[in-house]
């Protein structure tokens, strides 16, 4: 009988074999250190960045139903469950429902929608079976990535069809009215590769049956050699999805609607050339007193990269992009075209130093030019240590909603007394946020122990925010203030993180970590300088044992204050209590005839301590976060793998 | 003491060559003192018919006159030295480099660590007749044609070859994981430098023995150290293909971009084999070239 196998054999061999090594792992280790660094991925510990990995295996090995869940783990990422299909993921510190100031990226596309620059996560293209895993990227980074990368990266990479060489079929059901099935099917045939996903979910809120939503998805990717290592790719998927939002300030929303993508690349051995179509359809109901809007917006992206070797210990990469962004609603409608030229240099100088620098100029029809620089430089004391010090500045676009919305909500009231009415207009002179950071990391590598500590310190500067409103009082019926949006205030924040991770024996494996985030100065108004904990704990561990495996982690996270966001737009604001997660996975894989099957039991907050992670609607005056009280969600699945 | 009295030879036969390697139409240039090249050297230089003389990396720089007609490069690093642009580099022992040595020479050709992908199959069937789903683990970028190759040779011997690519050695584990998820009853990894370190050598030897799924080096020494057997070129004969390959240059021959070396060997570890489930048919144990109890 095969036995499971498991990540922390990586680490356990190596105190006993490094000290044996003969010529053969000499002349192994010679030949890999004059292959040219552009084609050598660099390990984690080495990155010119601070990178956790979480992968598609301890996502699901993890019971995380979402994929904001499986980042729970990472330390310095704020995660916000709003509502049962819906969450957030900042990272150090800034969290937000509609949060803009992280990048999210499918296998290198965003899933921004472009009218918001805030993630679709659970709408996008992509199945929790089909990750490969997850890079997160923290701190400012727009030097390589561009706009929204203020506070890091979330890159998810989904499996390669040559990895699947086969398919799954993944069914489940629990509660609240969790319902899921799952197909994923790839392989790599005569003239190229091939793969392809669909899936469907429904969900019940956790306060009752409303309030949760359902989602369908169907996607598809086909692959063609070109040339002797280049590869032409093709893709596109449409999610549908009918389902509840919380959207901050603008409280909360049922969306109706679908999303495409097509996406053609080319992949050479040292040229990347990408082509993509994001399209948003969606209709969003009892945002407003008025009619519902409708939201269609399309985003036109097309990206060049070329790697450039410039001596054995000298590599640059260098690219341009383009995009389109289209707006068309009854409450904002506007065209952006924006560019941008970036580039990395990699160069050795010494033995055990390495300078990475790079640079990235974007351009913005309202917002002009912005430089982003960046710099690291990584010292390698032995080949298992580095030490890292980064500095540079990052950036964020106003988005289209901030430059363009013009709406009016008006408020009826009693007999007598004036209607309110909101006017929200968008201001076409706002600057970008800019963020300025410097960072200091060690990482280790040491047998079976992976250390991490990290240390922050940022300057944030042009937060866009709601202005303070402007009171119209010339029509006795209303009672109107008029909003828009504003450049305000400057924001310091400092903080870090220290994890480790750990393998005891072939089977059992650990992590732990704490994160410490303070904030100083003005922030945005939706967000409070408290919308964020200032201690984060997170460990779990993780069992395998013959065909059984399973997980059991602790999330501790400290109070956080919020915006009431009461109307007409007074400044309150209200505590959100700290929360214990407790969540856990128990699975069994079947053998002999049964082999394939695997049945898993998934846990979320097993305490069931119900509690909020951000301020819930009151009614139309008092807005809150259009948070829901998050209980615990228990379900089961059953997997095929053919 | 042993590299201390080699390396002293070296350089004493660098300064009895010393700078009379100028106008010499065939250098020879070692990456370094390590054994492996050596071994493949000393297979080159008995496969001569003159000797060549030899620079060793690590004690001198290659000083190469216009006069030379062939450069004969052992190991990567030897390879990417500049050259003059007339002459013919031809090298071996650089399982990973090729794409950077064609860049920086025009005219190259490589003799490869790597046996046919028919040969290595056939033989790997004759060693465990049950195969039918092998799985190949890789990093650098050159080996994925190989690897193609070897798709359709297993379509046509009925073995179904199970390939996937890794960004890097550290995804070893899920990778492990998930080609035994696929149900491979064999494991072969090409020489590629980017995966194989002692490391990644013990969680494959570990993963071997604790899911009984045979794993298979892609060198001769590797069976020593717990791999379950080998089916490749020895260094020596890889120094021998490249004399000839040297012969056929002098001779005004066209030479192939890449040649696989005809002779390989089988090298067999029974208590391996034993540890992965495997017993392997008696004829083939009597006909291997090295078999360890």
């Amino acid at each position: 009988m095969r036995r499971l196998f498991s990540f922390a054999l990586c680490v356990l061999q190596t105190a006993t074999c490094w000290g044996q090594e003969g010529d053969l792992f000499e002349f192994f280790r010679e030949e890999a250190s004059v292959i040219s660094a552009s084609r050598r991925p660099q390990p984690l510990y080495r990155a010119p960045a601070t990178v956790y990995v979480v992968s598609g295996e301890e996502l699901m090995a993890s019971g995380a139903q979402t994929l904001w869940d499986g980042l729970r783990r990472v330390p310095g990422v704020d995660v916000i469950d709003i509502r049962s299909l819906y969450g957030g993921v900042s990272i150090r510190g800034l969290a937000k429902p509609l949060n803009n100031r992280t990048l999210v990226l499918l296998d290198g596309r965003t899933i921004l929608d472009g009218y918001v620059d805030s993630p679709n996560w659970e709408r996008g293209s992509v199945l929790l079976e089909d990750v490969e895993r997850i890079e997160v990227v923290e701190g400012p980074i727009s030097a390589l990535y561009g706009a929204n990368a203020i506070n890091g990266v979330i890159n998810i990479i989904t499996r390669k069809p040559e990895q699947l060489q086969g398919g799954l079929i993944s069914a489940g059901g629990g509660e609240p009215g969790e319902r899921k099935v799952s197909l994923l099917y790839g392989g790599r045939g005569k003239k190229g590769e091939y793969k392809v996903g669909a899936g469907w979910r429904t969900a019940d809120s956790f306060e009752d049956e409303e309030g949760g939503g359902k989602i369908a998805k169907l996607y598809g990717l086909i692959a063609y050699p070109l040339g002797e290592e280049g590869k032409l790719q093709f893709s596109g998927g449409v999610v549908q999805s009918d389902l509840f939002l919380g959207l901050g300030a603008l409280g909360q929303a049922w969306e109706d609607g679908r999303r495409l993508f097509a996406r053609a690349d080319y992949i050479g051995a040292n040229t990347r050339v990408r082509m993509f179509w994001n399209e948003v359809a969606v209709e969003l109901g009892g945002l407003f007193q008025s009619e519902d809007p409708e939201i269609h917006q399309d985003t036109y992206d097309a990206s060049l990269e070329q790697t450039l070797r410039l001596g054995r210990d000298h590599d640059l990469v260098v690219g341009a992009s383009v995009r389109r962004n289209e707006i068309e609603s009854r409450i904002v409608s506007a065209t952006h075209d924006l560019w941008s030229l970036y580039g990395e240099d990699e160069w050795r100088f010494a033995r055990r130093w390495t300078l990475w620098s790079s640079g990235r100029l974007d351009r913005h029809p309202f917002s002009g030019m912005v430089l982003s620089p960046r710099f690291s430089l990584v010292f390698t004391p032995s080949d298992r240590h580095t030490v890292r010090f980064s500095t540079g500045s990052s950036f964020r676009n106003p988005t289209q909603l901030e430059n363009h919305i013009d709406v009016l909500e008006l408020f009826r009231t009693s007999e007598g007394i004036p209607d309110l009415g909101a006017l929200v207009q968008g201001n076409e002179e706002l600057d970008p946020e800019l963020i300025f950071f410097s960072e200091v990391a060690h990482n280790a590598q040491l047998g079976r122990w992976r250390t991490t500590i990290a240390l922050f310190h940022y300057r944030l500067r042009n937060v866009v925010s709601l202005s303070q409103p402007i009171s119209d009082l010339s029509d006795p019926e209303i009672l109107q203030a008029q909003v828009t949006f504003v450049n305000t205030g400057k924001t310091r924040a400092w903080g870090g993180e220290v994890g480790m991770e750990w393998a005891w024996d072939s089977g059992l494996t650990g992590f732990a970590n704490y994160a410490y985030q303070r904030l100083s100065g003005d922030l945005d108004r939706q967000i409070s300088l408290g919308g964020r904990p200032h201690h984060k704990v997170n460990g779990g561990v993780r069992v395998e044992r013959g065909d059984l495996a399973g997980s059991l982690s602790l999330h501790r996270v400290g109070p956080t204050f919020w915006n009431e966001n009461r109307l007409p737009n007074q400044d309150t604001w209200a505590k959100v209590d700290g929360y214990t997660l407790i969540n856990a996975y128990l699975g069994y894989r079947f053998s002999g005839r049964l082999t394939g099957l695997e049945l898993g039991l998934d846990g979320f907050n097993l305490l069931g301590d119900a509690h909020y992670q951000i301020l819930p609607l009151e009614n139309d005056l008092v807005r809150g976060q259009g948070g829901e009280r998050i209980g615990a969600r228990r379900t089961g699945r059953l997997i095929y793998r053919f | 003491m042993f590299k201390l009295r080699r390396h002293l030879l070296l350089m004493a036969a660098w300064l009895c060559w010393g700078g009379s390697i100028y106008g010499q139409e065939v250098v020879a240039v070692l990456s370094s003192e390590l054994q492996p090249y050596q071994e493949a050297h000393e297979g080159f230089a008995a496969e001569m018919e003159q000797p060549v003389p030899i620079v060793n990396l690590s004690v001198a720089e290659p000083r190469i006159g216009e006069q030379t007609r062939v450069v004969v490069a052992f190991g990567s690093k030897a390879a990417l030295k500049s050259y003059p642009e007339e002459a013919v580099l031809i090298y071996c022992m650089a399982p990973g480099a090729m794409k950077e040595v064609e860049e920086q020479h025009e005219k190259t050709a490589h003799v490869d660590m790597l046996s046919r992908p028919q040969r290595l199959l056939t033989v790997l069937g004759e060693i465990q007749p049950e195969m039918k789903k092998v799985g190949v683990l890789w990093v650098v970028e050159r080996f994925g044609g190989y690897v193609e190759r070897l798709v359709e040779v297993g379509a046509e011997l009925g073995v179904e070859v199970v390939g996937q690519q890794l960004e890097t050695a550290e995804e070893l584990p899920e990778r492990l994981r998930s080609l035994n998820d696929l149900g491979v009853d064999a494991l072969w990894v090409p020489p590629d430098p980017l995966l194989i370190d002692a490391r990644s050598f013990a969680l494959l030897k570990e993963f071997s023995r604790a899911n009984d799924v045979p794993f298979y080096a892609p060198t001769a020494g590797f069976v020593a150290e717990g791999a379950v057997g080998a089916v490749a070129v020895s260094f020596a004969q890889i120094g021998r293909e490249t004399a000839w390959l040297v012969e056929k240059g002098l001779a005004g021959e066209e030479v192939p971009k890449n040649v696989y070396p005809e002779a390989c060997e089988i090298s067999l570890n029974l208590e391996s084999a034993a540890a992965a489930g495997l017993r392997i048919p008696e004829e083939v144990v009597q006909r291997a070239d090295e078999v360890l109890p």
